[in-house]
């Protein structure tokens, strides 16, 4: 039943999420989602142009060194020559290996080093490094939209498998993050029209490395607070909240069916480990009944004094050596066998004897009643999402809380209040209302707390107190007896005097 | 308190508001107020309805006292006494990792509690080596249901003692062999007295003082010579295991240096003492490290006796033997004899890296005292690289202060042969059968016999 609970969690927590990502990504318009498409072929060309050309370079460099070593040597030999005849064997084999392009799908061919550098020919190496590079920042804004949607998957995949909220926190970023990424030409461009640039000195470069995306749904850009916007985050966050209390279902259901589990797997191994060891005990006993084969072997192999020098010694010195090694491997393997079957013996018997012990190992009573849990677990969601959803409809819409405090219009109806960041002035004094409330029901508690102590404390010296006069009055009550009884004793003795 | 979770779900809402109004994006906004809200709006109602107090965790050990290879069944129960249920709880019954291997489940758990309700788990420890251990504390999370908010505490006084003991597997080898070797040496081994007791022992000529009763008519006819009966009965002996426990004996790896194979002899040597129906006792040599001045309490005595119940005493009063301090054999072995009102056969297992001069001192004092003395000397090098894969240059050094040590344990049983004293050097592979061989030798001699 939890496990069932469980999977049907995940597999609603696996919608809803599919469906946030579904109701994001449909908002970017297709135009940037054909662009981010074909991308990715043109930025893993443009890597696989740059790893070439660094293996051409590095290879031609390679061979450098070589020559001007033999040229150094061999004086006879000019530097030039010596490099001459490296360029003329080694350029024409890496232009063979390395089919290079460049930026417009041309062959580049070198035939020495200075080739590399100058102009004539193919275009200098430099270049290609440059070209390739700028072809791959401009693909790569468009690429960035593919890579979130990418991560989003896998996070949400590694969420349902691992059930750690973690994962289900960096979906909603990936997706918060195909927003950002969305708004981030207008955010630069706004910068750079503060900063007095003329539109005309920019757009070549948006144009070419960062193009507008357009979102389509208006609700994830709104520029004012809208019922819209606020539905759209709060079901955004309503996947978080179902992904948290995925997490709690199986956090605390799991570690029940995981014991549950793991003793029957260890079970089943010491079962089976024992028997096998039984089993190879038996079978080395039988064979320890007929050690003839072996004896005589041993007998073979035997040194004498005339052996030892034509060499058998050194054989035989290994050959003890050896054994000695095996028999400390074989202890070794005795001691872990043996403690595996007492291991098992002892689980076996625990078993029997204590009632209990399977229900204590497996941990079953940690696993809470399902009805209960679910029941929680709605009441607890509902009311959060109805609190969450309440408060931060006050935060974003702060007019209402500034017309309950009565703050003056001038004040209310002043240009940056119509500013976004006016949420900050209804946001930080809710935000800091419950770490406050909490503070102060902490403190109460720490109080009552202190204060009980106190009176136990002053209880408990009391009555020490009370036991110590008790105490004493006992004593002083078995010295009056005794006093008398003493006294009479003595003087019947006195009397027989 | 908020919790690691929780903070970072503030720090993810602040990054998505600054870009939110960066961006003048009230999607962003209103996702970033609901991430930083979610975080908070839990706390107040966290800290009004936990109170990490109401629940109560014992912990109930199968047994206090166990053997190294044994295993240890922990059950730990946890009780809600509240009237509210604790949505996610993490107990963790903390144990120490280097003496105990968890072997069958698990000593943490993560669970909710329902209110007047408690919930009981348990774990199998398998103790790694001998000695006093302590198992705890118990620690306590109370997290709420979305781990953003937690309170930690340790459950006061959740220590629990445990003794291992050395390992049974040596005792019980030692009773698979009863049947056969040790068995057999206990008939040829017996230390006698001639001259008392009822079983018949020899006959021989008749000497002056000779009772008349005890001559043997038949024999005396058949030799023309006046012979008597012998009768013989055999004598139970005092044995003393005393161990050097000074800091030297602590050296090599801690789970095969000296101390371990010393004590694990010491219990075999006992063992077969009941076997033999023998008296024995240990004692245990230790300086205080921290008065190193003071020596004059340096012997622990656990006066010798006969029976299991003094087999279960000497279990009790070495398994919580650590080595510390320094040696001080001479001083040591004068307040031991001191202490001893009988005569015994000390079986002292040291190191003996100690001058010579105070070993002398030792084995004068023991000779004063006419107590039998065998020394079995676990020889260092050997416990140090046992096991253990030395590079060349480590085999070198081990090798020249092997030599050294030897130089001085040569000296030092020149010195003891001369007081009849046997030293036996040994290794990791036979300090157990030697030291019960020198026992059964010593008792066949006839040695400190009562």
């Amino acid at each position: 039943m939890s496990k069932a609970f469980q999977w049907i969690m995940k597999a609603a927590t696996f919608g809803v999420f599919l469906l946030a990502i579904l109701y994001v990504t449909s908002s970017i318009g297709a135009p940037t989602w054909w662009g981010a498409y074909s991308s990715l072929p043109r930025i893993v060309n443009s890597l696989k142009n740059v790893l070439s050309y660094s293996f051409y370079m590095l290879m031609a460099a390679g061979s450098y060194g070589p020559g001007f070593g033999i040229s150094r040597l061999d004086m006879s030999i000019s530097l030039a020559d010596n490099l001459g005849l490296s360029e003329a064997l080694l350029f024409p084999v890496l232009n063979m290996m390395f089919k290079m392009t460049d930026i417009n799908g041309n062959m580049v061919y070198y035939t020495s080093f200075d080739d590399l550098w100058d102009d004539a020919g193919s275009p200098p190496i430099h270049s290609l490094y440059a070209d390739q590079g700028l072809a791959i920042l401009s693909n790569f804004y468009l690429f960035l939209f593919i890579l979130l949607v990418f991560l989003a998957l896998v996070y949400m995949a590694l969420f349902i498998s691992r059930s750690d909220i973690k994962y289900s926190i960096k979906t909603v970023i990936c997706l918060s993050g195909l927003l950002i990424i969305a708004g981030f030409p207008a955010l630069i461009t706004r910068i750079l029209d503060l900063f007095g640039m003329s539109p005309s000195d920019y757009t070549p470069f948006f144009d070419a490395y960062l193009p507008g995306v357009l979102i389509l749904n208006p609700n994830l850009v709104a520029r004012t607070a809208t019922a819209g916007s606020l539905w759209a985050a709060f079901f955004i966050y309503a996947c978080l909240e179902l992904s948290f209390q995925s997490a709690y279902v199986s956090k605390v259901s799991l570690p029940s069916i995981r014991r549950a589990r793991m003793l029957e797997e260890q079970m089943l191994v010491l079962g089976e480990r024992s028997l096998q060891i039984e089993m190879e005990k038996k079978e080395s006993e039988r064979k320890a009944v007929t050690p003839a084969a072996g004896q005589e072997e041993e007998a073979r192999k035997r040194v004498t004094l005339r052996s030892f020098f034509t060499g058998a010694g050194l054989g035989a010195i290994r050959d003890m050596v050896e054994r000695r090694e095996r028999e400390r491997e074989r202890v070794h393997l005795e001691e872990v066998s043996s403690d595996t079957r007492r291991l098992h013996g002892y689980i076996t018997r625990l078993l029997e004897v204590d009632k209990r012990a399977r229900d204590t190992l497996t941990a079953v009573g940690s696993a809470p009643g399902q009805k209960n849990m679910v029941s929680t677990m709605f009441v607890n969601m509902g009311f959060r999402l109805f609190a969450l959803l309440a408060i931060v409809f006050l935060v974003t819409n702060p007019q209402l809380l500034y017309a309950a405090f009565n703050v003056p219009p001038i004040i209310v109806e002043s240009y940056e209040f119509y500013a976004p960041e006016a949420v900050v002035t209804a946001l930080v004094p809710i935000a800091m209302l419950f770490p406050v409330l909490s503070f102060t029901i902490r403190t109460y508690k720490q109080y009552r707390l202190t204060k009980f102590k106190a009176e136990r404390e002053e209880q408990s010296a009391m009555l020490k107190r009370l036991s110590e006069l008790r105490e004493i009055e006992e004593q002083e009550t078995v010295i009056g007896d005794e006093g008398p009884k003493a006294e009479n004793e003595q003087k019947p003795a006195a009397g027989a005097t | 308190m908020l919790a690691g979770r929780g903070k970072n779900l503030m720090v993810i809402g602040v990054f998505l508001i600054t870009f939110g109004f960066v961006m003048v994006n009230y999607f962003l906004i209103a996702v970033a107020c609901f991430i930083i809200l979610s975080a908070l709006v839990s706390l107040p109602f966290f800290d009004l309805g936990i109170n990490i107090d109401v629940l109560k965790v014992t912990r109930h050990l199968e047994k206090a006292k166990v053997f190294q290879d044994d295993f240890i069944h922990v059950t730990v129960e946890i009780r809600n006494t509240g009237n509210k249920r604790l949505d996610y709880v993490d107990i963790n019954d903390v144990y120490p990792k280097e003496f105990f291997n968890c072997v069958i489940g698990e000593a943490s758990i993560s669970t909710r509690i329902e209110p007047r309700k408690s919930i009981l788990f348990s774990y199998v420890l398998k103790p790694r080596i001998r000695g006093e251990f302590f198992l705890g504390p118990i620690e306590l999370t109370v997290k709420d249901r979305l781990e953003f908010n937690n309170e930690r505490r340790e459950v006061p006084d959740s220590y629990t003692s445990i003794i291992v003991y050395p390992p049974y597997g040596d005792l019980r080898k030692m009773d698979a062999l009863r049947g056969r070797s040790i068995g057999k040496m206990f008939g040829s081994h017996r230390s006698v007295q001639v001259g008392t007791g009822s079983e018949f022992h020899g006959i021989r000529e008749y000497q002056f003082g000779d009772e008349f009763r005890k001559i043997n008519w038949r024999a005396t006819a058949r030799t023309s010579r006046i012979m008597v009966r012998e009768l013989e009965q055999e004598k139970n002996i005092n044995v003393l295991v005393a161990i050097d426990a000074s800091s030297t004996m602590g050296s090599g790896s801690f789970m095969n240096n000296k101390i371990e194979f010393a004590i694990r002899a010491a219990v075999i040597l006992c063992k077969v003492a009941l076997e033999h129906k023998d008296m024995f006792g240990g004692a245990v040599f230790q300086n205080n490290p921290k008065k190193k001045d003071d020596v004059t309490k340096g012997v622990r005595l656990l006066e010798s006796g006969a029976g299991d119940q003094v087999l279960f005493r000497l279990l009790d009063f070495i398994a919580t033997t650590r080595t510390a301090g320094p040696k001080t054999l001479g001083l040591w072995m004068d307040q031991l004899v001191r202490q001893l009102k009988k005569r015994h056969l000390i079986v002292l297992i040291s190191d003996l890296e100690a001058p010579i001069e105070e070993l002398k001192i030792m084995f004068t004092k023991v000779r004063a005292r006419s107590h039998e003395l065998i020394v079995i000397s676990p020889f260092s090098p050997w416990f140090e690289i046992f096991g253990r894969d030395l590079k060349p240059a480590e085999r070198a050094i081990a090798e020249a202060i092997s030599e050294e040590m030897m130089q001085h344990i040569l000296e030092t049983r020149q010195n003891a042969q001369s007081m009849g004293i046997p030293i036996i050097n040994v290794g990791p592979d036979d300090i157990i059968q030697r030291t019960i061989e020198e026992y059964l030798h010593a008792k066949a001699k006839g040695k400190a016999s009562l």
